[in-house]
């Protein structure tokens, strides 16, 4: 019983060190990709900035990008808001 | 030495008058002039009493002219887009698309942002064929709203840029695919806005060419706001170039009534010339009619360097 019990802790950290590496990755992008959003298209969860028009010509490059975080940014828009003053603007 | 004029002032002071009148005088001592009208009601055009439109036009020998129009603008902007969806999605998708961008066209900063983008194509295109380029602008806080964006813009782009770019870089080691910094469209669409902007900081600001020109009348509430305005301006590192002020009562007045008044303007010009000395300050003579072309040639003298 504990041999097996071993085993399967093995796999499991394993499995879980795995994941947890991509989802670091995945986590990093979909931060990155998240703030690029709100800099971009604020507009859309209601923050205005003067910056709106000139955001308009990579729309359609991220039509669907910006349906899946639109959809996500609805739930969390509170979370988004304490980001976006959160941010550093330094590039 | 080459200018990039702005002429503000309040609504009705005489910007369009006196920024044609400059350009004119310029013209005639030699200099290539474009005279640029962002005004929506075309009043260059009324001025001068000939068609101007969006394509630039020479009125003088040396004085050439064009008027922006927003809207168009913007227009060229939004069908240039939609032309960068064709290439790309569905008819579906596409429909959605524009529904969208319809809506965007419909907010209230779209105007002056496609003004600003016009703006800066125009000096970046043109900056090198004329010796003045005279901006007749629109009220005070809009105009200033104007020149403190290259600076906004530019930050925003910078990090745009650097985000969509470590974007990719994850995605890149996500996928496996490193192709896709290279090709990425929006970093080449966020690269050409950059360079723009920068060019045009380069020519504004760095090489100094950028000035102020404030229009105003020899009056107590006039003066005041110019001073405060003034002071708006050196805080964000705009120079200023000159005041003009604009509608001086004739000399040779008659009864009492205007006696008054010349005194008065007296009081007020001679404070103007206290508070702004140091800076060139052009008096403007009230002419008894309005402004047309034989009007501004009179006016014009009084620009000119004696
Ligand atoms: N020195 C002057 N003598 C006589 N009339 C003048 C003088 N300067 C301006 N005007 C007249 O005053 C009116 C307003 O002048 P102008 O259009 O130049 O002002 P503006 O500041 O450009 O106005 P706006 O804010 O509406 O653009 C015009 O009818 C013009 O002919
Ligand atoms: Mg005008």
């Amino acid at each position: 019983m504990g041999f097996l019990n071993n085993i399967k802790l093995f796999f499991e950290g394993a499995l879980d060190f795995n994941s947890r590496a991509t989802s670091k990755l995945e986590l990093a992008y979909e931060e990155e990709m998240e703030e690029f959003m709100i800099l971009a298209f604020s507009d859309i969860i209601g923050i205005d900035m003067p910056t709106t028009y000139y955001a308009l010509e990579m729309y359609p490059y991220l039509y669907s990008e910006i349906g899946a975080w639109q959809k996500m940014s609805v739930n969390r828009k509170s979370v988004w808001e304490d980001k976006f003053s959160k941010m550093d603007m330094d590039p | 030495m080459s200018k990039i004029l702005f002429f503000g002032g309040k609504g009705g002071v005489g910007k369009t008058s006196c920024s044609s009148a400059f350009a004119y005088a310029r013209a005639s001592e030699g200099h290539k002039v474009l005279l640029i009208s962002t005004d929506p009601a075309h009043s260059v055009s009324d001025l001068f009493e000939r068609k101007i439109g969006s394509d630039i036009v020479q009125l003088k020998p040396n004085l050439y002219a064009t008027e922006i129009n927003p809207e168009e603008e913007s227009e060229k902007y939004f069908s240039k887009i939609r032309s960068s969806i064709r290439k790309v999605y569905s008819v579906v998708i596409i429909e959605e698309i524009n529904k969208q961008l319809d809506a965007a066209k419909l907010s209230p900063g779209t105007n002056e942002s496609a003004l600003f983008d016009r703006m800066v194509e125009i000096i970046n295109e043109t900056s090198e064929d004329y010796d003045f380029i005279v901006f007749d602008t629109a009220p005070t806080g809009h105009t200033l709203r104007l020149l403190t964006l290259p600076q906004l813009l530019s930050s925003w782009v910078d990090v745009l840029l650097s985000k969509r770019r470590k974007t990719m870089q994850y995605k890149e080691m996500l996928t496996g695919d490193r192709t896709l910094v290279k090709n990425d469209e929006i970093i080449e669409i966020l690269m050409k806005r950059k360079k723009n902007l920068t060019k045009a900081r380069e020519i504004l600001i760095d090489s100094g060419k950028l000035g102020f020109v404030f229009v105003l009348n020899a009056e107590k509430l006039a003066i005041d706001e110019t001073i405060k305005a003034t002071r708006t301006l050196k805080d964000n590192n705009i120079p200023i170039a000159a005041y003009v002020v604009n509608r001086l009562l004739p000399e040779e007045v008659t009864s009492d009534f205007w006696t008054h008044k010349k005194q008065d303007e007296a009081k007020y010009l001679a404070f103007i010339e206290r508070e702004f000395k140091g800076t060139t300050i052009y008096k403007i003579p009230l002419l008894s009619t309005d402004m047309k072309e034989a009007q501004i040639e009179e006016i014009a003298r009084s620009f000119m360097d004696e």
